[in-house]
């Protein structure tokens, strides 16, 4: 356990130690900082002052930090994150293999599995650093330009329309954060499962994201509302879910249950694959 | 040490490996020849249980690469033709990292390799600013952690200037006579694999056309004409 602990901080520091990895982060920030300075022009604060005022509630509390906050995470997370995620997780493997590190740590008597748990492992945690990072960032960002105030959620898509006061509105958020990591793992993880096979890293990251796209234009199309509950970004918005008033915990626990089952599938495929391929120069 | 048991590989329709059978005894210092496409990295690579032999097995140290990887390379040291590293890291730092997937090496044991291959004063540099012969010593380095009893040398002096030609052969020298370890050299430079072997297997095709104390077994002046002679016969056969 204690190889194995070694191990694991090795690959930590192996994966933050490159600076390609940094790349979702900031790209996060400029995203961020953009979304908020197009925020300021008159014509979005005019929209947005027209929403909320046909619904009762009043500019200044609720055009607050919170509300802002969501609205980045919102538009960023699903395709900024799954963008960053898919290219670090596509890499994992993939790209050592190509590099030839990897027939160095296989020429160590380790087993396959065991070098894939490890990277899996590492996969994790960068996807719940970086959604860590974008909720802590968002939030920092917006309470800087509007102060904390109310919290104002619309989300058409998901369904979700919620109203809050300062300290409600910081609950959802860190349910958010917390729920916002197993939400995208699953991204992380169909990008993982294709690095394990041999193909270039961007193969494997233009795979993940086609699939991804391809599961979001379904969701999209009306005649498909009833295979909904199967497609992937239906139940990876499942964040969203806690900021409704009414959080459906089941709901988001059935979600969680079948990112699960999806991402215990995509681990087994790319196992199998890694276990009986051929490494060559 | 080594002993590999009628190995078998099939790529698409090529035999890179066909029937393979070989046993190299401890402490020898051992050739493995063979022109390009010959089979050489891929039963290199069925030895480290890279590649899978579609039949056959290869046995280190009595255990089956197979069926008990970790017994079977817990004393195997490997470089490859073109030695990878995260070049962002330092030497010293890809060391920790390969060597993690042995045992835990004392601070005392990666002293004495990183010494012993001459890269004392450049360990911590980041490897993307060594230079080539930097990067093949650095190479041996982690192939000697935690210390092997068999080492195999994928074109241990591909790329290198005469200089680092002959230092690595010295370098392979002193560590066979210093640790008695069995080594198997890959290399197509064959007035190297000449001046340190005398036992030697040539591969054509994926099959083995010789093995043994080439010298013995032929009157060739040298190791180049005994190849040429080997290769030329088996072609001519076919």
């Amino acid at each position: 356990m204690k190889l194995f602990r070694h191990q694991f901080a090795l690959e930590l520091l192996k994966l933050f130690a490159r600076k390609r990895s940094y790349i979702g982060f900031g790209a996060f920030l400029v995203a961020e900082i953009f979304i908020l300075l197009l925020l300021r022009l008159k014509p979005a604060e005019e929209a947005f002052a027209k929403l909320l005022e046909q619904n009762g509630f009043g500019f200044d509390y609720y055009f607050s930090g919170l509300t802002l906050a969501f609205l980045i995470m919102a538009n960023t997370v699903f395709f900024l994150g799954s963008l960053y995620l898919s290219l670090v997780a596509g890499d994992m493997i993939a790209k050592e293999a190509e590099d030839g590190t990897l027939r160095m740590v296989l020429s160590r008597p380790v087993s396959r599995l065991r070098v894939l748990t490890i990277k899996y492992l590492a996969c994790l945690v960068y996807t719940a650093s970086l959604m860590f990072f974008i909720v802590v960032t968002s939030l920092i960002a917006g309470v800087s330009y509007r102060g904390l105030g109310g919290l104002f959620v619309y989300a058409p898509l998901e369904g979700v329309f919620g109203i809050y006061d300062t300290g409600p509105g910081l609950l959802r958020f860190t349910y958010a954060a917390l729920l916002l990591p197993f939400a995208t793992s699953t991204i992380s993880t169909l990008a993982f499962m294709f690095s394990c096979f041999n193909m270039k890293p961007a193969t494997a990251t233009i795979l993940t994201l086609s699939l991804f796209f391809i599961d979001f234009v379904l969701r999209l199309i009306p005649y498909f509302k009833s295979i909904e509950g199967y497609l992937l970004t239906y139940h990876m918005s499942t964040w969203t879910g806690v900021f409704q008033f009414h959080i459906p915990w089941l709901k988001i626990l059935e979600s969680l249950v079948y990112l699960g089952a999806f991402n215990i599938t995509f681990v087994i495929i790319g196992a199998v694959a890694f276990c009986q391929r051929d490494f060559k120069s | 040490m080594i002993q590999l048991d009628n190995l078998n590989k099939r790529f698409g329709n090529r035999m890179a490996v066909e029937n393979l059978s070989l046993e190299i005894k401890a402490g020898t210092l051992y050739g493995l020849l063979g022109h390009n496409g010959a089979g050489k990295s891929t039963t290199i690579g069925m030895m480290l249980g890279q590649v899978m032999p579609d039949s056959g097995r290869v046995l280190l140290a009595g255990h089956d690469v197979q069926k008990n990887r970790a017994d079977a390379l817990a004393n195997v040291g490997a470089i490859f033709e073109t030695p990878s590293f995260y070049s962002y890291l330092s030497g010293r730092r890809n060391l920790e990292i390969f060597c993690s997937y042995s045992r835990e090496v004392s601070a005392r044991e990666m002293t004495e390799a990183i010494d012993l291959v001459g890269l004392g004063k450049r360990i911590d540099d980041p490897v993307r600013v060594y230079s080539h012969g930097m990067r093949q010593r650095l190479a041996l380095a982690q192939a000697l952690l935690p210390r092997p009893k068999i080492l195999i040398l994928d074109e241990p002096s591909e790329g290198l200037d005469p200089e680092g030609i002959y230092e690595m052969r010295e370098l392979i020298r002193n560590l066979h006579q210093r640790y008695q370890l069995t080594i198997l050299i890959c290399s197509h430079l064959l007035a190297e694999v000449e001046q340190i072997c005398r036992e030697v297997a040539v591969m054509r095709q994926g099959k083995l056309l010789f093995h043994g104390d080439w010298k013995a077994a032929s009157g060739a002046p040298s190791l180049e004409s005994f190849y040429l002679q080997t290769v030329r016969a088996d072609r001519e056969k076919r």
